[in-house]
C-alpha cells in the first residue's frame, strides 16, 4: 500500500530532479566543450585525397599544450596491419591556435585522430575506408556559375574559402584545379597550387582584383607556372586531368628506381673456402708436431687471421645514405622533390631530420620535420621528403630553344624527340648537339620515358630537373 | 709450470686432440661455406646460423670432455680443459670473417667473449655431470647424458623466455645474465682446478 506523498518527501523529489537536472547540464557543457576546444579539418574542406600530400588545420581553443595523432593504417589482409603515425606536440594556450601542416596520406584502412592534453583526450575523429579516392581534388572558391560549376562535376569538388587556400605548394599536391571567383584570393596561394601542379583558373570577378590580374598575361590568357598553370576563365576549356597533368608521381617512383644504391656485395665463396681450409690445416699441423709453441704459434696465427679477413670482408660504413633532388616545372620555376636513401646494414631506427614519407610500405613515426622508421637487417628504404617550391635553371625561349639560366653548368641537358647535349656552362644557350655525346645516364632514361614531346630532362651533377615546354599544356587544351 | 708444459704438450700428440681439433675447424669450414651467399643475393647474413652453430657445437664439446674429464685424473683434467680452451680460441677467425662480412647490430667483442666464455662454463658443468654420473653409478650413460643435458638447458631457457645458459640465443644477443652464470662456473673451475693440481701428483714425480 503506497503512502500518500508529503510535502517533506515532495521537497526531497523535487531537489533530487534539480540535481540530476544540474548535473546532466554540467556534463554536456564539458562534452561541448570538449568538442569545441579542438577541431580537425584534413584535407581540403574535409575531402582527402589519398596517396598525396594533403594540408591539415588543427584549431585549438583555450587549451595548454597538446598532442596531435593521426593514425594511419595502410596495412593489407595479407600483411596485416601497417601503422604510421603523425605525432605532434603543439603549445596551445589561451584564445585560439592555428596549426597548419601537410601530411602525406596514402590509401588507407583506418584513419584517426586525437588531440590530447595532459592525458586526457579532448577531441578525436576519424575517416572512413570508403572515401580514401585517389582523384585529383577540384576547389571552387567563390561561385564561378552554373556552367562553370557543372563543367567540373564530373569529378571530385569542394567549395572552399578563400583565405583557407594554403600558401604551401606540397598542400596541392592532390589537387587538380582551383576554379576561382572571388578577389579575395591571395595570388601567393594561387601561385602554390600552380607550382604544386593544379590549373588555376580565374573568372572575370576574380580578375577584377589587380593583383589576381597581375598573375595572368596582360590582357587575359595562361601562364605556365611550375606543373601547372594559371588561365583566366574566357581561354579555359576544361580538360581531361591525364591530359593537362603531369604525372609528378610517376616521375618520381621512376627517379627512385633508377640508381638505386646497392647493397654491399658479398666476397666469393671459393677464395673464402681455400682460405678458411688453408688457416685450418696450418693450424691442425703446428698443434699436432709443435706441441706448446705450436699452440702459442696457433694462437697468434688466430690473432693475425681475424685482423686479415676483417677489413677486407667489413662494409665501410653500416648506413649508406644519398640524398637525391628532383626538380619538375615550366618558366623558370618547379617543384622540388627530395629523396633520402638510406641501407642499413644493422638492425637500426633511421632517424631522418625532414617532413617525408617512406615510399616502402613499413611502419613510420612521423613527425613536423622528422621520420623515424625501424628498419631490420640489410634493408633499403627511400624517403620522399614533402615537395618545396624550387628554381628551374633551364627555361624555353620564345623561338623554342632552350636556356641555362642557373649559375651552376649543366652537365647533361636531352630533349626528349630532339637533341642530346653534353655541358651546358651557366646563364647561356643550350648549344648544338654534342658530336660524340657521353652515354645517357640511367635517370635521364627513366625520366625521357615519362616527359611530354620536347620537354627537357637536365642535371647539374646533383640534381636533376624536368623541364616542361611552353607549348605541352597549351597544346593540351583542345 | 714445467709440468703443465709438459702435460700440455703431451695432450695436444695425443689422437683425440687432433681428432677432435680436425673434427671442429672441417665443421665451421663447411657451415660458413654453406650459410655464405651467392653472388646474387643481395643480404650477407652468415654470421647469424654461423655463430649460433659454432657457440652450440663448442658447448656440446666442453660438455663432453668435460665430463669424460671427471674420470681422469686432475692434472690431465686441467690440460684437458685448456686445450678445449684453446680449440674455441683458433676458430674466432671464422667468426671474425662472418660477423665482418654480415655487419650485424650484435658487437664483435660479445663473440669474442661469451663463446670461450661458454666453453669454459660448460666444460666445468661437464665435469660436474661426470662426477654426478658416476657418484649415481650411471657414468656408461654418460654419451646419452651429455647432448641430453645441453637439450634440456636450452629447451629450459626457451620455454622460460631467458638466456642464462643457452648457447643457442646468448651467440646473438648480449646477455649480462649469460655471463655471469658462465663466468660463475669459469671461476668455480678454476679454483677447484688450481686446488686439484696443488693436491696432485706432478708428472715427473708419477714416471
Amino acid at each position: 500500500m503506497s503512502r500518500p506523498a508529503t510535502p517533506r518527501r515532495r521537497l526531497a523529489l523535487l531537489l533530487a530532479v534539480i540535481a540530476a537536472v544540474a548535473l546532466i547540464g554540467v556534463a554536456s557543457a564539458q562534452a561541448g566543450g570538449a568538442s569545441r576546444s579542438a577541431s580537425l579539418e584534413l584535407g581540403f574542406g574535409g575531402a582527402v585525397v589519398a596517396d598525396a600530400w594533403n594540408p591539415f588545420r588543427l584549431v585549438l581553443r583555450d587549451v595548454g599544450p597538446v598532442t596531435f595523432e593521426l593514425a594511419i593504417d595502410r596495412g593489407t589482409l595479407r600483411d596485416g596491419e601497417r601503422w604510421s603515425v603523425y605525432r605532434a606536440d603543439l603549445p596551445g594556450g589561451s584564445g585560439l591556435s592555428v596549426v597548419e601542416d601537410e601530411v602525406f596520406v596514402p590509401v588507407w584502412r583506418s584513419l584517426s585522430w586525437t588531440v590530447r592534453s595532459g592525458g586526457l583526450t579532448i577531441a578525436s575523429g576519424s575517416v572512413a575506408r570508403t572515401q580514401a579516392d585517389r582523384r585529383p581534388l577540384d576547389i571552387i572558391v567563390g561561385e564561378p556559375g552554373p556552367v562553370v560549376r557543372g563543367s567540373v562535376m564530373g569529378g571530385r569538388s569542394v567549395d572552399l574559402a578563400a583565405d583557407r587556400l594554403p600558401l604551401r605548394s606540397a598542400a596541392y599536391d592532390g589537387v587538380g584545379r582551383v576554379i576561382v571567383a572571388t578577389p579575395s584570393a591571395r595570388p601567393q596561394a594561387l601561385l602554390a597550387a600552380a607550382v604544386g601542379g593544379a590549373e588555376v583558373v580565374l573568372t572575370p570577378s576574380a580578375l577584377a582584383n589587380a593583383e589576381l590580374s597581375a598573375i595572368v598575361p596582360a590582357g587575359g590568357g595562361e601562364r605556365l607556372v611550375g606543373v601547372g598553370r594559371i588561365v583566366s576563365l574566357d581561354v579555359w576549356r576544361p580538360t581531361a586531368d591525364t591530359a593537362v597533368r603531369v604525372d609528378q608521381a610517376a616521375l618520381l617512383s621512376a627517379f627512385a628506381a633508377a640508381e638505386r644504391i646497392s647493397l654491399p656485395r658479398p666476397a666469393p665463396v671459393l677464395p673464402l673456402l681455400v682460405a678458411a681450409s688453408g688457416y685450418a690445416l696450418v693450424v691442425l699441423l703446428v698443434l699436432r708436431f709443435a706441441g706448446v709453441p705450436g699452440v702459442t704459434a696457433a694462437l697468434v696465427l688466430a690473432l693475425g687471421a681475424s685482423l686479415a679477413v676483417w677489413t677486407p670482408l667489413r662494409p665501410e660504413r653500416p648506413t649508406i645514405d644519398t640524398s637525391r633532388d628532383l626538380v619538375i616545372g615550366a618558366e623558370g620555376i618547379g617543384q622540388r622533390w627530395r629523396l633520402h636513401e638510406r641501407v642499413t646494414l644493422p638492425a637500426q631506427t633511421l632517424v631522418l631530420d625532414v617532413a617525408g614519407w617512406p615510399l616502402s610500405n613499413v611502419e613510420a613515426r612521423l613527425g613536423p620535420a622528422s621520420v623515424a622508421v625501424d628498419l631490420p637487417r640489410w634493408r633499403h628504404l627511400t624517403v620522399v621528403e614533402r615537395p618545396r617550391t624550387a628554381a628551374l635553371p633551364l627555361l624555353q625561349q620564345a623561338d623554342g630553344s632552350w636556356r641555362n639560366q642557373g649559375a651552376v653548368p649543366l652537365t647533361v641537358v636531352v630533349i626528349r624527340g630532339g637533341d642530346h647535349v653534353d655541358d651546358v656552362p651557366a646563364d647561356a644557350l643550350v648549344p648544338s648537339p654534342s658530336r660524340d655525346p657521353r652515354p645517357l645516364p640511367s635517370v635521364a632514361l627513366a625520366l625521357l620515358d615519362l616527359v611530354p614531346e620536347g620537354a627537357a630532362v637536365a642535371s647539374d651533377g646533383s640534381h636533376w630537373f624536368v623541364a616542361l615546354p611552353s607549348a605541352v599544356l597549351a597544346e593540351a587544351v583542345p | 709450470m714445467s709440468d703443465l708444459v709438459a702435460r700440455l704438450d703431451a695432450r695436444f700428440r695425443d689422437g683425440d686432440a687432433v681428432q677432435v681439433a680436425t673434427l671442429v675447424m672441417a665443421a665451421l669450414v663447411v657451415t660458413l661455406a654453406t650459410v655464405w651467399p651467392t653472388p646474387g643475393q643481395g643480404a650477407n647474413e652468415s654470421w647469424y646460423p654461423f655463430a649460433q652453430g659454432r657457440s652450440v657445437f663448442l658447448a656440446l664439446l666442453a660438455l663432453g670432455y668435460g665430463a669424460s674429464a671427471a674420470a681422469e685424473s686432475p692434472r690431465r683434467a686441467v690440460v684437458t680443459g685448456i686445450m678445449v680452451f684453446v680449440i674455441a680460441l683458433v676458430t674466432i677467425p671464422f667468426e671474425v670473417a662472418a660477423s665482418a662480412a654480415t655487419y650485424p647490430a650484435t658487437p664483435l667483442w660479445w663473440s669474442l667473449v661469451s663463446i670461450p666464455l661458454a666453453a669454459t662454463g660448460y666444460l666445468v658443468a661437464g665435469v660436474g655431470l661426470g662426477r654426478l654420473a658416476r657418484a649415481l653409478r650411471i657414468g656408461g650413460m654418460l654419451p646419452i647424458l651429455v647432448p641430453a643435458t645441453l637439450a634440456g638447458l636450452l629447451f629450459a631457457d626457451l620455454q622460460l623466455g631467458w638466456t642464462v645458459f643457452n648457447p643457442l640465443t646468448s651467440a646473438l644477443n648480449v646477455s649480462p645474465w649469460f655471463v655471469v652464470s658462465m663466468s660463475t662456473l669459469s671461476l668455480v673451475g678454476l679454483v677447484t682446478a688450481a686446488i686439484a693440481w696443488r693436491g696432485s701428483v706432478p708428472l715427473e714425480v708419477r714416471t
